[in-house]
């Protein structure tokens, strides 16, 4: 089950798409952003915007909704004069993403680098206050990016 | 193409695989990998010439690969990078753990 409704209001445009939580969802969602990016002359951004939606997409689905795929995550993508901004709510009760870390693991870790990511990735990463909604902000331009670790 | 194409030259396995390497095809090539190792992989050569978008997941796959070659004294090769990727495994500091190489000229994206 999904819905999804088209964006273009003033400068921006976009889209928001609700999907259950399966694996296979995140694919039609960052191919959606895909098609968005290139038809803004934005395909340069693709490697990040993708990385990142995976990312959070996937919290959303394995730590927010365990994966149950009658619980839905919301995908709001929208590209701006100056930001590429998502916002990804799932139906969990959040997780306390202060005492998180975002270093990058040891090398052998197999787990535990999404939030690295996000801090490398993204300008800016804000939860709302219980963590069941994240919101990323890119640049437009590759290299702006990155609040470091 | 399908999440892997495997080449075997003795204890050498080659991984191609395909548009990318995400949660979306962990579980399968998980599985392929493991069944490599089992019938005798020591070196594991991945092969990212097609690959275009990984994630994290993905990473794990590769850094689990080479956990459990390396406790049978083997290794795993991460070859052909974009660019891109390559960017993203240095900033997770595992060009050295994985033996990366990027791809020497990259194709156009899309």
């Amino acid at each position: 089950m999904s819905s999804e409704g088209a964006l273009s209001a003033g400068r921006f445009r976009g889209f928001t798409l609700s999907v259950s939580s399966r694996r296979e969802e995140i694919d039609r969602v960052c191919e959606r952003a895909r098609e968005l990016l290139a038809s803004t002359g934005l395909s340069s951004r693709h490697f990040d915007a993708d990385l990142l939606m995976r990312e959070f997409m996937t919290n959303a689905m394995i730590h927010g909704n365990g994966l149950k795929p009658e619980k839905s995550v919301e995908v709001d993508f929208r590209v701006g004069p100056k930001w590429i901004v998502t916002r990804i709510t799932d139906e969990g009760s959040g997780f306390s993403w202060r005492s998180k870390t975002r270093k990058v693991p040891e090398e052998n870790e197999t787990s535990g680098r999404g939030l690295a990511i996000g801090a490398l990735y993204a300008h800016r990463v804000r939860y709302n206050k219980a963590g069941n909604q994240v919101t990323i902000w890119m640049s437009r331009t590759k290299g702006k990016e990155s609040q470091g670790l | 193409m399908s999440v892997c194409e495997i080449l075997r030259e003795g204890s050498t396995v080659r991984v191609a695989l395909g548009e990318k390497l995400s949660a979306t095809e962990v579980p399968a090539l998980q599985e392929a990998l493991k069944g490599e190792i089992a019938a005798g992989a020591r070196e594991l050569v991945i092969d990212m010439t097609s690959t275009r978008l990984i994630d994290s997941t993905g990473i794990g796959l590769l850094i689990a690969t080479n956990n459990s070659l390396a406790a049978a004294q083997g290794t795993v090769r991460v070859h052909h990078v974009t660019q891109d990727i390559f960017a993203l495994l240095r900033s997770m500091r595992l060009i050295d753990r994985l033996h990366v190489t990027a791809a020497e000229k990259e194709s156009p994206h899309g």
